[in-house]
């Protein structure tokens, strides 16, 4: 199956799953930083030029600092989150989902070097195509991911109606693996967004587990979700 | 549709998360997608070029502009491979005049600058719907991703002219120091042959750009209809269903006994929301005790998720001459007499071995036995009794010990300062004040001592006189038979008088 989950094993046997980022948002995301990054020194600009040459040696400071521990700077104070990130919902971890600490925000900022080459990032993007993870080579060298904040699936689900619970209860007819239960809750939760007519067809599919037909089955299919939350 | 052969998780994503699988989709295709592209734009490329040789800025603007073209062999690729039936080269190609004669007039014109036109194209392609009812369906499917396809197309354009530049960074990068190129010459340049080389270059670019830009836009189509149509959970239904089914399968090939055992299950289950008693009736709580526990413990760890198990093959050949068991297991692959010679030679080995082990052992104890003496213990008591021990004859390659010493050693030394053989003479005032303090005052040298160590150990054994003596000869001797530089004779009369006191007077005087 074909994913973009990056699966941890704790020590305890629990999978946790990460999912890291593609190059589109993360090229969006150090755009926003760029240009962020220019109107800051613009603005400083503005007022430093005023000093001669002494103003362009504290500017041209600055812009190394800021070229080169911007990032750093964030990833270590701000959990692995630069401004741009944080518009994408999108941030550093080491690759085994902890923080990201000094050395390896260092490593993956300076190996920018590297991925810069020859034009635009080109190293970095062809790297993160190739990886599988979508990791450039500074993050392979330094182990570390940029992932997802949250999870679209969670707000998703979050919509969920009050109707449904209206609905009354009824217990499971046949014992379900977690798995079984979680879709029917699944159900339960988006019916709302979807047509009636997908509903019907989806309750459908499950007839042999409701024994009714059209609207009566999505009502009775509400119902043992209903069951499973533990309503009566 | 067939669902159960999807080839990608189906899942409601982030329409961020739709892209970064669509990137996921032309890595996993990527040779058929890529061949797809050239077979149906590398000839056009080519015709164009020739054709319009003269003016091939327009040859590469109509290559751009042909591009939605090109980009439905990829979808038409991508649609199929989903479901696990990748299509071949020869089956696109087949495929393809029909697909590109699909609405092209309004894809080549209207449509051709939108941009979202990734996620618009399966659309019209896989849904086959135009005008009104396309619309309607593009604005259900826009209204949260759009944004995406947006920003995926103005990257894609992006990053296909930063591919261009990072091609000609490389060869620059690459050229060696001293070969200078005037690059805004060869950028601007009205000649044809660099004008095509560079329309190549656009083209390479955008060959690696597109599918990856296609696979995304169908990754972005794919998830919103996941979302609005519950993909996910149709898929998650069928298996539901099929194990709802399971018991019923079994019903054939099951007994009597147990079809009667489901019947009843079913009607129980049936009744059971409407049956009060079955309702009510409280769960059965398992009273838990330490012994029930320990017993369901073992039952648990017995489990074969709890081992380990390791299969190691071995040669048959090795296994037969396994020399453990053999009393039990007969060789069938030697013949009794070459067992026993292997036999034979395995405990000769042994021996032979053991044997190299002791000599090792004798060998180095040999060989450190004076670092052995010195660091065991009762190495002090040893180093006591060695006043008892017989004076070496030779320290440091100097003869030592009475008998290579003259009577007279005095007048000697005297006679030879005298004659002019100043070395000779003061090696052997230096040789009988060694043997002296060997002799009587039980000094022992160690054959790897240097004349400070000398000095130093004299210092720590015997009195002030004789150390102060000892000190003062030996500077005289090193700065002689190193140094070549011969002591006054007057400091040489001072030091024979002075043996003469310490080893020769006082000798008597007990």
């Amino acid at each position: 199956m074909l994913d973009t989950r990056y699966a941890i094993e704790t020590p305890e046997g629990i999978d946790i799953t990460l999912r890291p980022v593609g190059p589109l948002p993360r090229i969006l995301a150090y755009t926003v930083d760029l240009l962020l990054r220019w109107a800051v020194l613009l603005v400083l600009g503005l007022f430093l030029t005023y000093l001669g040459a002494f103003g362009i040696g504290i500017i041209s400071i600055l812009y190394f600092l800021m070229e080169w521990f911007y990032p750093v700077f964030f990833e270590v104070y701000r959990g692995g989150v630069t401004p741009g990130k944080k518009g994408f919902g999108i941030r550093v971890v080491h690759d085994d989902g902890t923080p990201v600490g000094w050395s390896a925000s260092l490593i993956r900022n300076l190996l920018r070097a590297v991925d810069l080459l020859p034009f635009a990032y080109i190293a970095g993007l062809v790297s993160m195509v190739l990886d599988g993870n979508f990791r450039r080579l500074g993050d392979l060298a330094a182990g570390t991911l940029v992932v997802y904040q949250h999870d679209a699936a969670l707000r998703l689900e979050s919509v969920a109606g009050s109707a449904a619970e209206k609905a009354g209860a009824r217990v499971l007819p046949i014992a379900l693996d977690r798995d079984g239960q979680r879709a029917l809750l699944n159900f339960a939760d988006r019916h709302e967004t979807l047509s009636p007519q997908r509903q019907e067809e989806l309750a459908a599919i499950l007839d042999n587990l409701t024994g009714e037909q059209g609207k009566h089955g999505v009502a009775s299919l509400l119902k043992i979700a209903n069951g499973l939350k533990g309503a009566q | 549709m067939q669902f159960d052969r999807i080839t990608v998780e189906v899942r409601p994503r982030s329409p961020w998360e739709a892209l970064d699988l669509g990137i996921m989709m032309a890595r996993e295709w990527w040779w058929p997608l890529l061949k797809a592209w050239l077979a149906v734009s590398l000839p056009v490329f080519i015709v164009l070029h020739l054709v319009l040789w003269n003016s091939p800025v327009i040859a590469i603007t109509l290559m751009w502009w042909l591009k939605p073209l090109w980009e439905r062999a990829i979808l038409h690729i991508l649609s199929r491979a989903l479901f696990g039936e990748l299509p071949s080269l020869k089956e696109t190609l087949r495929a393809f005049p029909s697909l590109a004669r699909r609405q092209w007039l309004a894809s080549l014109t209207l449509r051709r600058l939108s941009l979202t036109r990734s996620m618009d194209l399966p659309v019209l392609q896989l849904e086959g719907l135009a005008s009104k009812a396309r619309s309607l369906r593009l604005r259900t499917l826009h209204k949260s991703s759009s944004n995406a396809a947006f920003w995926l197309t103005t990257v894609a354009m992006h990053v296909e002219m930063a591919l261009y530049f990072a091609v000609l960074m490389l060869v620059y990068l690459f050229l060696p120091v001293g070969v200078d190129i005037d690059w805004f010459q060869v950028l601007s340049s009205e000649e044809n042959a660099l004008v095509v080389g560079q329309n190549f270059l656009v083209y390479l670019a955008m060959s690696l750009i597109a599918p990856f830009y296609i696979a995304c836009g169908f990754a972005l189509y794919l998830n919103r209809r996941t979302v609005l149509e519950a993909w996910d959970i149709e898929l998650a239904f069928r298996r539901l269903r099929s194990q709802v089914d399971q018991p019923r399968g079994g019903r054939r090939t099951g007994s009597r006994a147990a079809l009667s055992i489901f019947w009843v299950t079913i009607l129980l289950a049936g009744f059971a929301p409407h049956s009060p008693a079955l309702a009510e009736e409280p769960p059965v709580r398992e009273v838990l005790t330490a012994s029930s526990a320990q017993l369901t413990i073992e039952k648990i760890t017995a489990q074969e998720a709890f081992h380990q198990q390791q299969t190691t093959s071995i040669p048959k050949w090795l296994d037969e001459l396994n020399l453990d068991d053999d009393e039990e297991k007969p060789s069938k692959l030697l013949s009794p007499w070459m067992r026993d010679a292997v036999l034979f030679l395995a405990r000769a080995s042994e021996l032979i071995l053991w044997l190299v082990v002791l000599a090792l052992i004798l060998i180095f104890a040999h060989r450190y036995r004076d670092w052995l003496r010195e660091h065991l213990p009762g190495a002090g008591a040893r180093r006591e009794n060695s006043a008892s021990e017989a004076v070496p004859s030779v320290l440091f390659g100097l003869p030592v010990g009475h008998d290579s010493l003259p009577d007279d050693v005095i007048g000697q030394v005297q006679s030879g300062w005298r004659d002019g053989e100043h070395r000779a003479a003061l090696g052997l005032l230096y040789r009988a004040t060694l043997t002296h303090l060997m002799e009587s005052h039980a000094v022992r040298f160690p054959p790897s001592s240097t004349e400070g160590e000398c000095v130093a150990l004299v210092t720590r054994n015997t009195c002030h006189e004789v150390s102060d003596f000892f000190s003062g000869l030996t500077s005289q001797w090193v700065q002689l038979a190193y140094g070549h530089r011969i002591p006054p004779e007057a400091r040489v009369e001072a030091l024979c008088s002075q043996w003469q006191h310490l080893f020769v007077e006082k000798n008597r005087e007990p």
